[in-house]
């Protein structure tokens, strides 16, 4: 049998699927159709675990959260994946993970699809892999985006005439069924999550490294954070009066709140109103 | 020979030039009069030089004609990808516009799809004013080309000047359709090609019970590289361009070979050709069948059992473990090194191999240190299983069988960093400036 491709498609690509093509028969398999034509048995992924959790009796059996920029991947790992299993419940909280896994679908009635991620393999990972991981997949997605729309553009409704243009014919099969399936998608907001994402990748490297020249101030104000209240929305002015209170410089202090909210752990509900993320079970 | 392109003279071409240049302040009729005569008494001018000539001497700024004439001429076919400054001409088959954030502010640019009877590709035009319609047949001087994921496309950028034409203007369809490498499928037959032998050796095989010299090699041009097959001496070497017409092409393995025998009309040429770098996604080759000296990035997905160091039989060079060979028993096993994994760039998986010195070359320990290391086993098992999510550049044929594509590396190396260039190539390409 031949080996499925890994894909590497955002979470909130992934998440926004809601068409699947079931296999024939046991041994074909089941892909996830992605509204930009991603044809998904397997994922590559690289991104931050947020939260993890241990289900099952036996024990042995995870659950986690893994956050790219654009959102957030659901991932498990059971006693069929020893190794994987074992590095998703050892690993730190948070820490860069990359997973190879197969796509799980879940549907307890006819309307509702959970998809997520039963990893294969699991690696602690570090910024290099998320950095080179972020490129190809903005580079996929938009090689997705310029196929799906010149399959608008001319109504394709045959693979063959995308083949012709020098897309691979994997991915003009999906892109031909996505159009028929989730019709003419906004594309201009899948190109600012692209955008989104590498201008995090390029911006967000100096957000990081202040952080962690200025990791004493960053303590300092998720203290302040947790006095204010963990489930409480704050107000963004409260916080730097506070933090300028005990000495921190205003431009160190919104360096790490940008930092503390590309790395999820807190966010801005609404502008200038932040609220401390506390890890939750999986929905 | 069919297929040879004469070089192109088209005086009302460089009439429309030299007019471009002029404006409405000269006559047409006066300024071709005049370009006549020049090239008369001195047919051995350029057409560069005759129309600065006339230029000037019509009033006008012989600079002009370097920003509006300065490219190359060339056909779609010859396109590399590469090029600053190159003069086309083309037939819109398709044209759509589209709006853009470039800047900050709204723009209307076109993308589209042309051909001149030699290739058909996708161009961009950058100018809002750009009022052609599928049908117009258009020459675009200083146009520049991109390669994007492997197909090169055609940029119209500020700089370009347009001429319309009509259809007698495209190169004529020729009977032998001249076919790049990259395009090259088993089974096509009738093939005019030109390649440059990139390599090319001599094997003696059995026909019919007869002793025959064949040569066998990699071809490469500006699009690719396929496997070279020659049935008898022709006087081919390394090195050489050859244009070739009427060949066929088989594969082997999946790899494209194009093959060349007596019989058919063949030449060396003596002008240059630069050949690229085979680069490839793995989703093209499942399509294509294989890849004859590619280059793929992708991550490694997969770590086979049976990576690291390794025990051989002496005898039979079979992997064993516990020194026991299925065929010759008992042995004292010869240590090696070798990576088997599972390489992966988003459009297709390969089974990739590494030998001896390239796992050397990526585990950072040779063979021979480990006598001197502690746990050395355990050491490069480790760094091998670390391979898992790390993106490797590797070279190699790309061959395919019922299990998929197999790429047994002739060079890899780890790709870290350098993500810069290419997101901001990225987000270029979206209109993000950042």
């Amino acid at each position: 049998m031949r080996r499925e491709v890994a894909w590497r498609v955002f979470a909130s690509e992934y998440n926004a699927s809601y068409h699947v093509v079931r296999g024939g028969s046991d041994k074909e398999p089941t892909y996830v159709l992605t509204p930009l034509g991603a044809l998904v048995n397997r994922l590559f992924i690289v991104g931050i675990l947020v939260d993890r959790e241990e289900v099952g009796e036996d024990g042995g059996l995870y659950r986690g959260r893994l956050s790219d920029p654009t959102g957030v991947y659901y991932i498990s790992a059971g006693r069929f994946q020893p190794e994987a299993s074992k590095v998703l419940g050892s690993a730190e909280i948070p820490s860069y993970l990359a997973v190879v896994g197969k796509c799980r679908v879940y549907s307890p009635d006819e309307e509702t699809l959970y998809l997520s991620v039963r990893a294969e393999r699991v690696r602690i990972a570090d910024r290099w892999v998320r950095d080179r991981w972020t490129l190809r997949a903005a580079q996929d997605t938009l090689q997705r985006i310029e196929a799906m729309e010149m399959a608008m553009d001319i109504n394709a409704t045959e693979p063959a005439s995308l083949v012709s243009a020098g897309i691979p014919s994997r991915l003009a099969r999906g892109v031909v069924k996505a159009l028929d399936i989730y019709g003419r998608v906004d594309l201009s907001r899948y190109r600012a999550i692209v955008a989104d994402a590498l201008r995090f990748m390029l911006v967000g490297r100096e957000g990081e490294e202040v952080f962690e020249e200025s990791y004493e101030e960053e303590k300092i104000i998720l203290e302040i954070l947790q006095e204010m209240g963990s489930e409480s929305e704050i107000n963004y002015r409260d916080i730097l009066d506070a933090a300028t209170a005990r000495g921190i410089k205003h431009s160190i202090i919104d360096e790490i709140i940008d930092s503390l909210i590309r790395r999820n752990v807190i966010e801005e509900v609404l502008p200038g109103i932040i609220r401390l993320k506390v890890p939750k079970g999986i929905g | 020979m069919v297929c040879l392109e004469k070089p192109e003279n088209n005086l009302e071409t460089h009439l429309d030039e030299v007019m471009g240049v002029l404006g409405d302040s000269a006559e047409r009729d006066k300024v071709l009069e005049s370009m006549k005569k020049l090239m008369e008494r001195f047919p051995e001018l350029s057409m560069f030089e005759v129309k600065k000539i006339v230029i000037k001497k019509f009033g006008g700024n012989p600079w002009e004609l370097r920003k509006s004439g300065g490219g190359v001429e060339k056909k779609l076919s010859e396109l590399g990808g590469n090029e600053t400054s190159v003069n086309v001409i083309g037939k819109i088959l398709k044209i759509w516009d589209k709006v853009v954030e470039i800047d900050g502010r709204s723009r209307k640019i076109f993308h589209g799809i042309m051909t001149d009877n030699t290739a058909t590709m996708r161009f961009t035009a950058w100018d809002e004013n750009f009022n052609y319609k599928a049908g117009d047949v258009i020459r675009v001087i200083n146009a520049y080309t991109r390669r994007w994921r492997g197909n090169v496309e055609l940029n119209i950028g500020e700089r370009a000047v347009i001429v319309k034409e009509d259809d007698s203007a495209l190169p004529a369809p020729v009977a032998g359709k001249r076919v790049k490498l990259r395009d090259l499928r088993a089974g096509m037959s009738g093939v005019c090609t030109k390649f440059r032998v990139l390599s090319l050796g001599e094997r003696r095989i059995k026909v019919n019970g007869e002793e025959k010299v064949v040569f066998s090699g990699i071809a490469g041009d500006e699009t690719g590289k396929v496997l070279l097959s020659v049935w008898a001496d022709m006087g081919i070497n390394e090195g050489d361009v050859v244009l070739v017409e009427d060949a066929y092409v088989t594969s082997w393995k999946g790899i494209p070979q194009i093959n060349i025998d007596v019989g058919m009309p063949l030449e060396v040429l003596t002008e240059d050709l630069s050949v690229a770098q085979n680069r490839v996604r793995l989703g093209w080759v499942e399509d294509v069948g294989g890849a004859a000296d590619a280059v793929v990035e992708g991550f490694i997905v997969d770590i086979k059992r049976g990576s690291g160091i390794i025990r051989r039989c002496p005898v039979c060079d079979r992997v064993i473990s516990e020194n026991k060979c299925p065929v010759h028993g008992s042995v004292d096993g010869v240590l090696d090194m070798r990576i088997k994994a599972v390489i992966d760039d988003g459009t297709g998986c390969a089974t990739l191999v590494l030998g001896r010195e390239l796992t050397e070359k990526i585990v950072g320990i040779r063979l021979e240190q480990c006598t001197s290391i502690d746990n050395c086993e355990k050491i490069v098992e480790d760094r091998v299983r670390g391979l898992f999510a790390t993106e490797l550049r590797v070279r190699g044929n790309i061959t395919k069988d019922e299990f998929g594509l197999m790429l047994v590396a002739s060079d890899a190396e780890i790709m870290a960093g350098g993500c810069e260039k290419e997101a901001r190539e990225v987000l270029s390409r979206l209109g993000v400036v950042l």
